[in-house]
Parts: C-alpha cells; structure tokens; sequence
C-alpha cells in the first residue's frame, strides 16, 4: 500500500464534487492509501499570490509542512495546486531568506515549518511512474473503448512540476488513456491555458481560449475530454456552451477529469459510466 | 546611394513606351531610381541637368522621328542648346529594316548626345520588328554601365581590381601593408544603429562580430540619447537604422534626427561612413530614414566609403553583400584618418580566405566530423497568395550541433527552395514542439533530447504570419508605440566626477534589479510565451508589460511619467490582461523570473489601485474567503467580482443552468446538503455552497492572515 497525504485542491469538494466522488474507490482499487491533512487549507490559486506572494508561498509551505509532519508527500488531482506547490517548493529552495522568512512565520503561528522533504505528485505521475501503467492494464474492467483527448493545462507543464513527463510535448495522460483501452488522441493545445484563474475577469479571452482547446481536439476526432485540472475543468465543462456561443467553434463534449476516468475503467460507477458513454453517443461523435 | 536615371521615351505604337516601362522596373535591381518621361513632355534643360539618360525611340516614316517626339528633337538639334558634359547615356534605336532609313531616329539621338558632350557609357543597339533579344541584351548591358557612374570610393576601387588577380599576400609587401594598418594607432569604428523591431540593432552585433576580422575595434551604440557631436572625432562611422510608419526615423532615433537636421549639427569631414536602411518594399517611404542619414552625413562632411544599401524585409543577402566592401573600405582608413584604396581589394582577398592568417602563430586545429542524426521535420506553411496552410515533413540526416537554423537553411538549399523563414536576430524566433526558441542559436541535439526526433516548427505564436515561418511584428510594434516605451527622464541630484562631469548615482542592489528586470534576450520571443495573446487583440502582451515594470522601478523615471505606466498597466490590455501567467513557468529560469515579475508588477497596482475593478475584488474576495474559512468559496467570488449583472449574465448564456444540472452529466446527486435548501441554487448540481465549514484550527489561518498582509 503507498501512501499520501491527500489535497484535493480549491474545487474538488464544491463544484467539481465527481473528483471527490471517484478518487478514494479509485485509490483503493490501485493500492492507494489517501489521508486527510486536517488542518490544510486553500494554496491561493495563485490569485492571493497577485497581492502578496509572500502569503500565499505561506499558505503552501503550511500545508507542505503540515504534510511533511506525516511523513508523507502530497497527492493531490488538481494541476493547478500541484503548480502551486511545486513553484513555493521551488522557491523556497532557490532562495534562502525566503525559505526562512517563511518558517520563522509558520513556526510561530503553525508550530510547524517546511524543510523541504515532503513533495507534491499529481495523480497522473504517480499513476504512470509509481502504481505503473501494466498493473493498471491489468485492473481494467470496463475498458474507455473510445477516442480520448487529455488536457495537461500550463500548471504542471513545467520544469519540477511535470516529473519525468516531457514540459513540451507530455504522453502521460495518452499512454493511461491507451491503457485503459480508450485511444488517445493528440492535438496542438492540449497544454495551452484555458485561462481559468482570469475565468471572472477576462472572461472574453479565457473562454475563446477554452473554445479553442475544446474544437482543436474534437477536430482531431475526439470523442471525450479528460482534465488533469480541476480547476481547468470547470472552464471546460461548465462554460463550454457560452464558449460555443461567443467563439460559433464546436465545443460540445463530455468532459470529464482524470480521477472519474480511471475510476470508470476500473469499474467504479458503473451508472456513471453508462451515462458517460450516452453522452459521447449523442454529443460527442 | 540610389542613382535617378531618366528613362526618356519617344513612341508612335506603343513599342517604345512598352520597354521603357519594363526598363524601369529593371533598373530598380541595379540600384537605380527611375523617372519614365514622354519625350513628348521632357525638355532639353531636364536632359542637361540629368546625370544618367536611357533612350528608347522608335523611328517613323522615312527615318522621322515619331510625332510625340519631334518638339524635343528640334529644341537639342536649335543653336545654343545647353552642353551635356555631365550626362551619361546609352540608346536602344527602335526600327524595321525593311526600310531604307533603320533606326534613324534613335542614331541621331546617339550622335546629336555625344555632340553635346554626353558620355556614351553602353553602345547603341538598334532593334529590329522582332527586338525582344536585342533590346535585353542592351539592357543587361546599359543599366550596370549607367549605375556604375559615380560609385563610391570603394566601389570604384573594387571596379578597376576587379579583373586582376589578388596577389597571394604571404610575403609580399601588400602583406606587410595590411599589417602595418591593422596595428596603426587608432581603430575604432562606431556602429550607432537606429530599431524598432530590433532587426537593426541585431545586424549592428553581427557588423561587429564581422569588423573584428579587418582588424577594427567596433563599438555598438543605439541612436537613443547618442550624443551626435562625439562623432566630429569619429574617423569611421557605419549607420544602420530602420524606417518606421511613413518613412519616420524609429522611436529611438528621433531626438538624434533632430540634432542632425537641424543647424547645430557638427562637421564630419573626417569621418568615412556608410548607410545600411532597412525598410519594406510594400511601404511608400521605403528605407527612408536610411537615406536620411546617407544624405544628411554626406551633407556634414562625411567621406562616403561605400554605397548604401537598402534593404527589405528579408535582408540577409543585401547586408552581407554591403558589410563586406564596407569594412573593407573603413578598415582602409588608417590611424591618422587617411583613406587607402589600394589596401581595399586585399582587405576583401584576406576576409574571403584568399589571404594569409594575420596571426603569427601557425596552429593547425583538426577537422572534427559528427555523425549525422536522422531526424523528421514537420514545418507549417502558409501560402498567402492562396491562403492555405498545412504541414510540409521533411526526413533528413543532419549533424546534432545544427542549430535550427542550419537545418532550416539546409532544407531550402536542399529540398525545397520556396520554404521562407527569418535568418538571425530576435525575429528568428519559431515554435518547435511547444518551445519558444531563436532558430539561430538552438541546437537540433538539444531540442531532440527534450523534443525527441520528430520536431515540429511552427511560426511564432500572438503574430500574423506573412509567409511559412515568417511573422509580421506589426501588431506588437503597434501595441509597443502605444505602451510609450521611451525613457521621460526625472530630475535628480547628481554626483561630480573629477573631470567636471555630472553623473547620476544608482543603489548598485536597485541597479541589478533593474538589469535583471531588462535582461531580456528578445522582446519578440517574450511576446509569444503568453498563451492569451491570440485571443485578445488589446493585450500588450508580456513584453512591453515588463518593459513599462522596468520604467516603473527605475529611479530616473519621472514621477508623472511612472504614474502615466501605471494608469497604462491597469487600464484594459495592460497586466491585467494576462489570463493566466502560470504559463511562463513554462520555459525554465528565464520564465520563472519573467513569472515572479509579473506578479510583482500585479501586487505593486494593486497597493496603488487598491482592490479596484474586477481584478482586484477577485483577489479581495478570494483571499477573504480564505481567511474566513480556509478554503475558496466560488459563490462568494461569483457574487462579488461578477455582481448582479454578471450572475444575471450567466442566467442567460446557460452557465447557471449547466452548474444546477451538473449532476445530469456526473451522475452525482442533485442536492449535496442542507444548504441546497435553504439558499438555492448555491448547494444544488456543482453550484457550491453559499457558506463554507472552517477548515481545523482555522484560527491559524487567520494569524497568518494577520501577520503577512492585513488588507484581508
């Protein structure tokens, strides 16, 4: 059994509740031990960083240090807290006086503080590098059997955040797609932003930049989306009608996130899966 | 220097007219400016005042002249018509020679020339009904012999050298001349260049690196905040400047242009010089600020050494034809200021490989062969004259230590010449695989081993394409005139030096930071690591926000102008436009700091600005809800940055119905809590909660809250 402290990110226990829904049968199908971290909060989303970036490097060393008193790395589904984390871990190495100015605060609010051990790991790594991708193979029961376009997002397209993926053309997501028995499909923008922290206040180019993911990969013939984000997920799933109507692209596809996809495959939510594979019948063909 | 040649045409059908047309557009290539003139409308003085004559005359009748030419002719054949000693000509003679008196016409206007003293610089071709071959040959001829008249002094050197063979200079006493120079006293060549784009001041570093090899100390100095009068002291000079909008000197050469047209100008008679102009052939005012300079340098007492060139957009091959001749002229000049023309040719002999090695060291260093790789490009294409694009695949076996560039080069040279792209400089940039790059300095070994060995190039993105991989920087220029990038200095206190001079002082940690901040390799490339600029037309986008960052943290700024940056960086397209700057982190250190930056710039408004705008009530109401609770509450962000407008908004663009029936796509339940009741829809399908449950220990959350930023 491996075990993680889990961090479900800023969404996945409000709107984006299905991620909540799946992850924990997905993780005991696949040896995965998920536990809480109590007193972990919010990473700021990189919004309270545009007011102070000290705070919000605060707030995720916090939970960094929380995780950390565990002995444990995080796992969390969300690309954009997994970014988060890795830029404070990042940052925190690179310059020592950050690195202290943190801890002195964390010690004397928290009683607690970051030396570094801890990491964060997305999911998708950990399922890939750690669980591997011939066990899952061997798990599925309800195989995907259809054309499958995986969103990376910028977040964790980076250096540090992407473990031993590529930063610039990633095939994680398309070799757990295949080996779940769906066929992956590649298309141009499946790291491109959707623009999802500026979802409130620039409303007009985050979703012409949804729109734009959302056709690219239908174009490409694909029948289904699945987010390594939370957050850009919400951008894709929920907005993907007004983005149809201020673009006229073609945006309607089921979209869903990758903790629901393996979860599916390994014959969690069979009613889901059943209303999954309607959906892409009638909207995503 | 462009030549005017008077293309002067008499015609009775049409023929004479027809080649005088086509001569015109010939002569362009040979550096000629043509005026295409009716003789019917020229007169004799415009023909005495004209340095070069190209005659086209068709002969009517019994050996007339044709009717629309026959007032000119009798005004040049009249008593007292003015003497052409200046005047360089050559005739193609239109006739038939089915008639008695073949080409008349255009003989007497060959000899009734040469009796006013006009030069014959090509001999006259006389033309039958059938003259297409006759008349190319003339014009193959007449058009170099016409634009060779008043060459520079290189030029000139170059023409009578150019049919003997340069000597092998290893132990003559040329060699030793050449020496002697290269060692003499002063060799300093300023290079002051005139960008927009930055294509001027890349050529500029290339003029340099090439200078070093004719033995000259180059120094490259940008024409903004130049001090002209330093150049009366300047024995060689090269100018290289971009011509902006219609026909205008670019930003950072206005305030030298006015010093130079105005009187204040200094003298230049000692200085040797040369004009490189970069411009666009589709522009009006082409390479006009170039020929400014040429002209306005010419007109302070400047020694031309060689002709300018004018360059279009792709000008590699005009610059590398200009630079060599250029240097050789300028490295031709000794220390005391005296020009050598005899040393040009083996200047020219030695940078070819024709000469010795100048160093006195013979090492001979081994030929180091690498094994070729077999990679397979992909390569967009654009075709705007159909206006189709798609994706050429080249299969090649190419040396790893190519960079993209040398493989981009091998390509047309190789398979297929029509494939178009930037040869060097910030414009270079292209996309391969995701990353941003500069073609010119990217190794093929590096990008297979992050890109693996199928690499797509692509142009860059956030720029119109005009052809392949070649993109068109109009719309940042534009964003980059409109975000008034120069420097407004500020007043302030000042140091002495011990020579009398008043110099600024800067806190050496704030200097760095400001290097850092202006570390920027290219602008361009920069511009198109934001993932949001294709699809916001009134983003400045990331490099000319931290171009004004940098204005805003510089100490010399003025205060007005700071708080103008600032107003410009708040306002619609300027930081705020960024949807998501996560992005950047993307390109390794160089994008982690251009990230850290931003956000930066992003806190530093919003001290200012307070939590104004949609923008600052996001970051107000996230980080509230934080506090509050521990975690984000969306409901709470919805209500607050959208208002009531903006929910009424999502009423009706289906965004509220698709979050209530969420459940229908999920197959999660309807109503997740107790709150789904008593304040719906908050609580219903993927609609949040209205409130949030503190996360444990929640009064931590609030002290740090406290302790780092009380704003919340």
């Amino acid at each position: 059994m491996v075990k993680f402290a889990y961090y479900p990110g800023n969404v996945a226990r409000a709107a984006s509740i299905e991620v909540e829904d799946c992850i924990q049968p997905l993780c005991s199908s696949l040896g995965i031990e998920l536990i809480e971290i109590p007193k972990a909060t919010s990473d700021g989303g990189n919004v309270i960083s545009q007011a102070s970036p000290i705070l919000q490097h605060t707030l995720v060393a916090r939970n960094m240090a929380l995780a950390e008193n565990m002995n444990l790395d995080i796992l969390t589904t969300c690309a954009s807290s997994h970014g988060i984390h890795c830029e404070t871990i990042g940052a925190m190495k690179d310059d020592v006086n950050l690195r202290s100015k943190i801890n002195s605060t964390l010690v004397e609010v928290s009683g607690v503080e970051y030396s570094g051990e801890s990491n964060s790991k997305h999911l998708l790594h950990v399922l890939v590098e750690e669980i591997g991708l011939e066990k899952i193979k061997s798990l599925v029961k309800n195989p995907l059997d259809m054309n499958v376009a995986g969103y990376y997002g910028p977040n964790m397209q980076k250096e540090g955040a992407c473990s031993e993926d590529n930063v610039f053309s990633p095939t994680y997501l398309e070799q757990l797609i295949s080996a779940l028995g769906g066929k992956p499909v590649n298309y141009d923008l499946k790291c491109q932003s959707v623009g999802a922290p500026s979802l409130l206040t620039n409303q007009s180019s985050s979703l012409r930049m949804t729109a734009a993911v959302l056709s690219d990969a239908k174009e490409n013939g694909a029948q289904m989306m699945v987010s390594a984000c939370t957050l850009s997920h919400s951008n894709l799933d929920t907005y993907q009608v007004k983005a149809r109507r201020i673009t006229g692209k073609d945006t309607s596809m089921p979209v869903i996130h990758l903790a629901e996809m393996v979860a599916f495959a390994l014959g969690h939510h069979k009613d889901r899966f059943a209303l999954l594979k309607t959906r892409v019948m009638i909207i995503g063909s | 220097m462009s030549k005017p040649v008077l293309i002067l045409f008499g015609t009775q059908s049409g023929n004479s007219e027809d080649l005088a047309s086509q001569l015109a557009k010939s002569a362009t290539s040979h550096n000629l400016v043509p005026t295409v003139v009716d003789m019917e409308a020229a007169t004799v003085e415009q023909m005495a005042s004209s340095e070069r004559i190209l005659i086209i005359c068709s002969t009517w009748g019994e050996g007339e002249q044709p009717d629309a030419a026959e007032a000119l002719w009798d005004s040049i054949s009249a008593e007292g018509a003015p003497r052409m000693e200046n005047t360089h000509f050559s005739v193609c003679a239109l006739g038939d020679t089915s008639y008695e008196f073949f080409c008349q016409s255009g003989k007497d206007w060959d000899l009734k020339l040469e009796e006013l003293g006009a030069k014959r610089v090509f001999d006259r071709q006389d033309c039958d009904v059938d003259f297409d071959d006759t008349y190319a040959a003339w014009a193959n001829g007449a058009l170099p012999a016409i634009s060779a008249i008043g060459e520079s002094v290189v030029a000139d050197v170059l023409d009578e050298s150019a049919e003997e063979v340069i000597p092998p200079t290893s132990d003559d006493s040329t060699s030793g001349e050449l020496d002697e120079i290269m060692v003499d006293g002063d060799r300093k060549l300023v290079i002051l260049f005139g960008s927009q784009s930055g294509n001027s001041e890349d050529l500029a570093f290339r003029a340099k690196s090439k200078a070093s090899e004719f033995g000259l100390n180059a120094e490259v100095i940008d024409m903004e905040g130049f001090d002209l009068g330093l150049l009366s002291e300047t024995s060689r000079l090269l100018i290289i400047c971009s011509t902006w909008g219609e026909g205008d000197m670019p930003d950072s050469a206005e305030a030298l242009w006015e010093i130079a047209s105005s009187d204040k100008k200094p003298k230049l008679t000692k200085t040797h010089f040369s004009v490189c102009a970069l411009g666009d052939t589709s522009y009006e005012f082409f390479c006009q600020s170039g020929k400014d300079w040429d002209n306005v340098i010419e007109e302070m007492g400047g020694i031309r050494v060689y002709d300018r060139a004018d360059c279009d957009v792709d000008f590699d091959t005009t610059f590398e034809k200009w630079i060599i001749p250029t240097l050789a002229g300028l490295a031709s000049v000794d220390g005391s200021g005296t020009f050598h023309p005899e040393l040009v040719p083996l200047f020219i002999s030695l940078v070819d490989g024709k000469g010795k090695k100048t160093s006195t060291e013979d090492l001979d260093t081994p030929v180091i062969s690498r094994a070729a790789i077999q990679i397979t490009f992909k390569i967009f294409r654009y075709n705007p004259v159909l206006i189709e694009n798609g994706w050429d695949t080249f299969e090649c076996k190419m040396p790893g230590h190519f960079s993209i560039l040398d493989a981009l080069d091998t390509i047309k040279s190789e398979i297929d010449p029509t494939l178009s792209f930037r040869r060097n400089g910030p414009l270079s940039g292209v996309i391969v695989n995701g990353a941003v790059v500069r073609a010119d300095r990217t190794r093929l070994l590096d990008l297979i081993n992050l890109c693996g060995d199928v690499l797509k190039v692509e142009p860059l993105p956030g720029y119109q394409v005009v052809k392949d991989l070649v993109i068109s920087t109009k719309n940042y220029d534009e964003h980059r005139i409109r975000s008034k990038p120069w420097m407004i200095p500020a007043t302030r206190s000042a140091v002495t030096t011990a020579s009398g001079i008043n110099i600024g002082m800067m806190d050496m940690s704030q200097a760095t930071e400001l290097h850092v901040l202006g570390d920027i390799d290219s602008p361009q490339l920069l511009h198109s690591f934001s993932d949001t600029l294709p699809y916001d037309s009134e983003y400045i986008g990331p490099a000319l926000v931290m171009h004004s960052w940098k204005r805003i943290n510089d100490e010399r700024y003025s205060e007005k102008a700071r708080n103008s940056r600032i107003d410009f960086l708040q306002n619609d397209g300027g930081a705020w436009s960024e949807s998501d700057s996560s992005v950047f982190g993307r390109h390794g250190d160089y994008g982690k700091t251009i990230s850290n930056s931003f956000n930066e710039c992003r806190s530093e408004l919003i001290r200012i600005k307070g939590f104004s705008g949609k923008h600052g009530r996001l970051v107000k109401w996230y980080g509230l809800s934080v506090k509050w609770s521990g975690k984000v509450n969306e409901t709470t962000l919805y209500r607050q940055v959208l208002g009531p407008l903006g929910l009424v908004s999502n009423l009706f663009s289906g965004v509220s119905m698709r979050m209530m029936l969420g459940f229908t796509r999920t197959g999660a339940k309807p109503f997740r809590s107790i709150f789904s009741l008593l304040a719906p829809p908050a609580g219903i399908g993927k609609i949040p909660p209205m409130i949030n449950s503190k996360v444990e220990a929640h009064h931590e959350v609030v002290n740090l809250f406290n302790k780092l930023d009380k704003r919340f």
